[in-house]
């Protein structure tokens, strides 16, 4: 009954938020779809389809839920932006290098997250549609070094070939991880069981906490 | 023996099968016995005398046999009572299987364990008495065997009760978490039995904690209303449940500011007043403020003394004093805006249901799992929230006044607006122009005012977006077989036909309804799916408030 090895040392698991962002062509969709439904199968990973999709991952040890947010692109629904993306843990920022448009809503987005989010929040700017190089009108040092410029992280894919999206989301767990785990730390320094500090990140310990409490049993 | 044999004497008895008493042989006496099966006792045999037995089957008692003695056991199997066998004295056992009790054999006494596996009772044993247990596996209960009584162990594993006996007594409860501590359907089953003892600690303070948050509502409401009853009586749910009908003319713009004078408060009936005293004391409740009192636990409830080291639960029901509710809730000061006074009553929701599920884990210690915490909770809010949600509702839906109108109007405007005026694409349509699209969808909104619990309406809007995936994919799917995968559906699409949806719900209080699901929403879910699908909901709302 009581006790049952309650020693709460174990494993970690991390839940992430992860919004993605992007014009209405630029991919998202399929990039997604890719990342989540290559390998294992081919059915559907939840019944949302691709608006909301997750995956489960084993980076180091630790285990890492992502939620994957997918948010409108259209220009009419850009003021719900905020209602999506609020204490997200990633951004996803995807634009089509073909198309210059893109990469500009791009920059709108990364603004607006720093202002709502500060630098919390990890950034990863994508340029999908590689396989389309020739077509190109974003220039990769452009893209660079904007990303540079406002602590995010750039990256190259294709969703048609499927490139470059298992780097994407690894790293991007990567940096998930070590900003919870500075997040962790600042706030309360080994406090092993502190809990949610922020809404979005769950950090859990694996074993409950087991409760002590009077008698072995007890009810009227 | 016959009648009176021994009044004040003793009686030992050192053989086996050595006495047949009859009424009052030893009233007032005592009895001690060392045999096996000495003594078969008829009715009030032993009045108000002592009963020891040392050896093993010693009595075979009948109804009444020591009215108000004792029973103590040494023996192993030593007492098989009967109904009523000891009315209201007390048994106290220290053997091994001791006492084999029959139904109603202690109504009212108190029976103590000290032994392995003493009592081996039956059903109503010990309906309203008492029993302690020390050793280990001391009680092995049957069905109901206590069924209004207490009971406190202090040994390892000390009641034992048949796993197969079907759900009815915490024992039995505990014995089958123990068992299959995965098996979360069993918490549920737990719950629908636990509050159909309504003095069961868990069933008071739930209703304690419910009677205290419907007062402070009610106070709310009642004051936002006496606030505005000048300008349009219409505040207060008056926001017709179609969009099809009128809407309110004046936008309530006076509604949201503090309530202005104490008249107001003086406007508050009386009953209100009474509830809210009722509330900070532990007497039973259900009459004075509970909007929907169960059926038959409206009387009060027959005291017992409270005693120390028996309650362990009832340090719980004991204390609301010292779990004042988070603001003073009248008073010539208090000038709360609505928004706070909504605030403050959020807050104290979350508190009470904290305080459930801590007194609900303290109970079942079984159930101290993150997965059977999740159901406990689940289970919690489905009793908590029912009676609450229409009060709640109404004072979410006068602090959101301004938007639901808003809203409101805009869907009036906007009623005949089709799928493709809304920006669908044209392969998101069905193809069979007589079906109304997404018709699932707009259904499974409509159901979420009807549901009164906020878990069961999040899942009507998980449903009404997985619906609206599956048209969607249908719809496609009809048009082209080919590219299955690239048709998924994507935010992108989600969106506008969620808010086509929307509108075509017409019902406004959605607003209202997603504000208060958004504060009850539980935490893991939040950026799970049904956090996504909320967001979405909200968002389309949002979009079609802003339509031109």
């Amino acid at each position: 009954m009581a006790a049952g090895a309650g020693s709460a040392a174990g494993g970690r698991s991390f839940s992430f938020k992860v919004v993605l962002l992007g014009e209405g062509c630029v991919g998202k969709t399929s990039l997604v779809l890719r990342y989540c439904e290559s390998k294992f199968n081919d059915k559907h990973i939840t019944t949302l389809q691709a608006s909301f999709l997750t995956k489960k991952l084993n980076i180091g040890g630790k285990r890492v839920n992502l939620a994957i947010w997918d948010t409108a692109g259209q220009e009419r629904f850009h003021a719900l932006g905020p209602i999506y993306y609020r204490d997200s843990n990633g951004a996803i920022l995807v634009y089509d290098i073909t198309d210059e448009d893109s990469f500009q809503k791009v920059k709108n987005w990364v603004k607006e997250l720093r202002k709502m989010l500060g630098n919390e929040i990890c950034l990863c700017i994508v340029g999908n549609k590689i396989d389309l190089e020739k077509e190109r009108h974003v220039s990769v040092q452009e893209a660079e070094t904007y990303a540079e410029s406002v602590g995010a992280k750039h990256y190259h894919t294709s969703a048609k070939q499927n490139k470059g999206i298992e780097e994407l989301f690894l790293d991007l767990c990567k940096r998930m991880i070590e900003t919870a785990q500075v997040d962790e730390r600042a706030r309360g320094n080994g406090s092993s069981q502190s809990g949610i500090a922020r809404r979005g990140v769950q950090i859990i310990d694996d074993e409950p906490q087991v409760q002590s409490s009077g008698g072995c049993c007890s009810s009227g | 023996m016959r009648q009176g044999a021994v009044p004040w004497g003793r009686v030992l008895c050192h053989g086996a099968g050595c006495c047949a008493m009859g009424q009052d042989a030893v009233s007032w006496g005592r009895m001690l016995c060392y045999g096996a099966g000495c003594c078969a006792m008829g009715q009030g045999a032993v009045l108000w005398g002592r009963m020891l037995c040392y050896g093993a089957g010693c009595c075979a008692m009948g109804q009444g046999a020591v009215l108000w003695g004792r029973v103590l056991c040494h023996g192993a199997g030593y007492c098989a009572m009967r109904q009523g066998a000891v009315p209201w004295g007390r048994v106290l056992c220290r053997g091994a299987g001791c006492c084999a009790m029959g139904q109603g054999a202690v109504p009212w006494g108190r029976v103590l364990c000290y032994g392995a596996e003493c009592c081996a009772m039956g059903q109503g044993a010990v309906p309203w008495g008492r029993v302690l247990c020390r050793g280990t596996e001391c009680c092995a209960m049957g069905q109901g065997a206590v069924p209004w009584g207490r009971v406190l162990c202090h040994g390892a594993g000390c009641c034992a009760i048949p796993s197969d006996a079907p759900q009815d007594w915490p024992r039995q409860w505990k014995a089958k978490l123990k068992q299959s501590p995965a098996d979360l359907s069993l918490v549920s089953g737990l719950f629908s039995c636990l509050l159909s003892f309504p003095e069961h600690p868990i069933a008071q303070l739930l209703r304690q904690l419910q009677c205290m948050v419907y007062t402070r509502l009610y106070l709310a409401i009642s004051r936002g209303a006496a606030d505005s009853a000048m300008g349009s009586p219409a505040s207060l749910g008056s926001i017709p449940l179609d969009a099809g009908g009128s809407v309110p003319t004046e936008p309530g713009i006076r509604r949201l500011r503090t309530s202005r004078s104490l008249h107001c408060m003086f406007s508050v009936p009386e009953h209100g007043t009474a509830g809210l005293r009722h509330s900070s004391s532990s007497t039973p409740l259900a009459a004075a403020g509970t909007p929907k009192a169960e059926g038959g636990w409206t009387g009060p409830a027959p005291q017992t003394p409270r005693e120390s080291s028996f309650e362990d639960l009832e340090r719980f029901l004991a204390s609301p004093e010292g779990w004042a509710p988070t603001e003073p809730m009248d008073g010539p000061g208090a000038e709360a805006t609505l928004p706070e006074q909504l605030k403050g009553i959020v807050r104290d929701i979350h508190n009470a249901i904290d305080r459930l599920l801590s007194l609900t884990l303290l109970a079942f210690e079984g159930l101290n799992t993150a997965a059977g915490k999740d159901q406990c909770l689940a289970c919690l809010e489905e009793a908590f929230f029912p009676p609450l949600w229409a009060p709640l509702l109404a004072l979410y839906r006068s602090v959101h006044q301004t938007h639901e109108a808003a809203l409101a109007r805009s869907m009036e405007r906007h009623r005949h607006a089709g799928p493709t005026d809304m920006g669908l694409a044209s392969r998101l349509l069905p193809t069979a122009p007589s079906c109304p699209a997404y018709g699932s969808a707009i259904e499974d909104l409509r159901l979420i005012p009807l549901e009164t619990c906020p878990r069961r309406k999040l899942e009507c809007i998980v449903r009404a977006l997985r619906g609206i995936c599956e048209c969607a994919e249908e719809y496609c799917g009809a048009r082209d077989r080919r590219t299955p995968v690239t048709a998924a559906i994507g935010a992108d699409d989600l969106l506008p036909i969620l808010s086509y949806v929307v509108l075509q719900t017409g019902l406004p209080q959605l607003l209202s309804e997603c504000a208060a699901l958004e504060e009850f929403i539980h935490e893991g879910c939040l950026i799970g799916e049904e956090g996504y699908c909320l967001t979405s909901l909200q968002s389309a709302l949002s979009y079609v408030e802003s339509l031109q």
